[in-house]
């Protein structure tokens, strides 16, 4: 059933789910312990790296386009600043990732059909209300309040997946990525916090 | 549950759901969050305004099971929370208070409940809706004044659990809201110059040198740790 639309796109992530699938028959309990972390294709990276980057771009794409909206609407110069800040890192992190991803032959965006993460808002780390929240919002002290609220959550989101990183990806430029993110949103959210 | 079971899980049924064999099981909540103001206990502990352990990290997940009354959703690592000696910081307020709420992910909730104590002040049900990525919740905090702690329950719809978020207010006997904060003075940003340090706020044009190699700063930014300018291309340019 799979093979008329997944053909050049079982990339590991998709077989090592069947993989998974096939292991533990009908459900997925959670509690089979199989590892997505297979050894390193070339060397120098694992699936981990992968989802990680293929999960990051979109995540990141999210924040770009909050951050863009603030730009133009937030009421604060300090505001303003600090997230054309996060804009223009944030899009040097995306070229950053896509290049990779190109190099190991992956691709950009994980194959997975959206609809299945509508019960939880969106896959991991987006949202698409949040963007539809800042958008409906004109400028003014509601604009502020929520896209430093939204923002925060967001750059949680961010922390999380370069946690997965870092405990498990075995790239190491993915990995020091990982740690900047990890260690740039924490400061951005104590920020962000500031300004509430 | 890990982050990355929890992915798995969700792309396994992405691949799946074609098949129409499985439905997410219930409990891959993937459910987070807390309240970011008045400023909870973990959002003092994400914004460093109080020095905390692991929980800095991952205020959103302070996930247990229905029915406590203690700051930490017994989980071990985040008992800080629950110990009043901390210097919490209490938020001046009045009687009535807007409780807003940050999220990771929005997942289907049975109810928000409020308490003082064993005292519940307020209930919010939202018979398994999302609630909405801007929730903020008014509660009037009855005949109280002085320093109280809140305990905020999210209960989450289709599992046992429920998050977890304490907040520290300072009650004046007046129902006036208290005025806004006093907007900061503006920090001028002038071009620095001397070693690049996370914190400093930088003007466009501004050279700092860094790891040996000098940059000039392209737009005004304050400094975090992470954006060092070695991998900022598009705030610093090495010159």
């Amino acid at each position: 059933m799979f093979a008329p639309q997944a053909p050049l796109r079982m990339k590991p992530l998709l077989l090592a789910l069947l993989f998974l699938l096939a292991g533990c028959g009908v459900g997925v309990t959670g509690t089979t312990g199989a590892s997505l972390s297979a050894p390193p294709p070339d060397g120098t990276y694992n699936d981990t790296d992968v989802m990680f980057l293929q999960m990051a771009v979109p995540q990141h794409r999210q924040g770009i386009e909050m951050a863009r909206l603030a730009e133009k609407r937030a009421s604060r110069k300090e505001i303003r600043e600090l997230a054309k800040a996060i804009r223009v890192t944030q899009e040097d992190e995306v070229r950053q990732m896509r290049t990779w991803l190109t190099r190991w032959d992956q691709p950009i965006a994980p194959d997975l059909d959206p609809a299945a993460h509508t019960g939880h808002g969106g896959m991991h780390g987006t949202d698409p209300a949040v963007l539809q929240v800042l958008r409906d919002t004109p400028p003014g002290p509601d604009f502020d309040k929520w896209f430093l609220t939204l923002l925060t959550g967001h750059q949680h989101g961010a922390v999380e997946l370069a946690r997965m990183e870092e405990k498990d990806g075995y790239n190491k430029d993915a990995r020091a990525l990982a740690g900047r993110i990890i260690a740039s949103r924490t400061a951005e959210i104590e920020q962000l916090g500031s300004y509430l | 549950m890990s982050l990355k079971r929890k992915l798995i899980m969700f792309a396994t049924a992405a691949v799946i759901a074609p098949l129409g064999l499985v439905v997410l099981p219930a409990a891959t909540a993937s459910a987070h969050g807390y309240i970011l103001t008045p400023p909870s206990r973990q959002a003092q502990c994400a914004q460093h305004t109080v020095t905390c352990d692991s929980i800095q990290w991952e205020p959103q997940s302070v996930e247990g099971p229905k029915g406590l009354r203690n700051c930490h959703g017994n989980v071990d690592r985040f008992a800080e929370l629950s110990n009043d000696s901390k210097p919490w910081r209490a938020t001046a307020v009045g009687r009535t208070v807007d409780f807003t709420w940050t999220f990771t992910a929005r997942h289907a909730t049975y109810s928000f409940e409020y308490y003082i104590g064993n005292t519940r002040l307020k209930e919010f049900k939202l018979n398994n809706q999302q609630p909405p990525a801007t929730l903020k919740h008014t509660v009037n905090l009855g005949n109280v004044s002085g320093r109280v702690r809140v305990l905020a329950v999210w209960n989450i719809g289709d599992t046992a659990n429920a998050f977890y978020s304490c907040v520290d207010l300072q009650v004046s006997g007046s129902s006036a809201e208290p005025g806004p904060a006093p907007e900061p003075a503006p920090t001028p940003a002038p071009p620095a110059s001397g070693t690049w340090a996370a914190g400093t706020a930088y003007g466009a044009g501004s050279v700092v040198t860094y790891n040996g190699t000098t940059y000039r700063a392209l737009q005004s930014h304050t400094a975090l740790p992470g954006w060092e300018p070695p991998s900022t291309p598009a705030l610093w340019q090495a010159v």
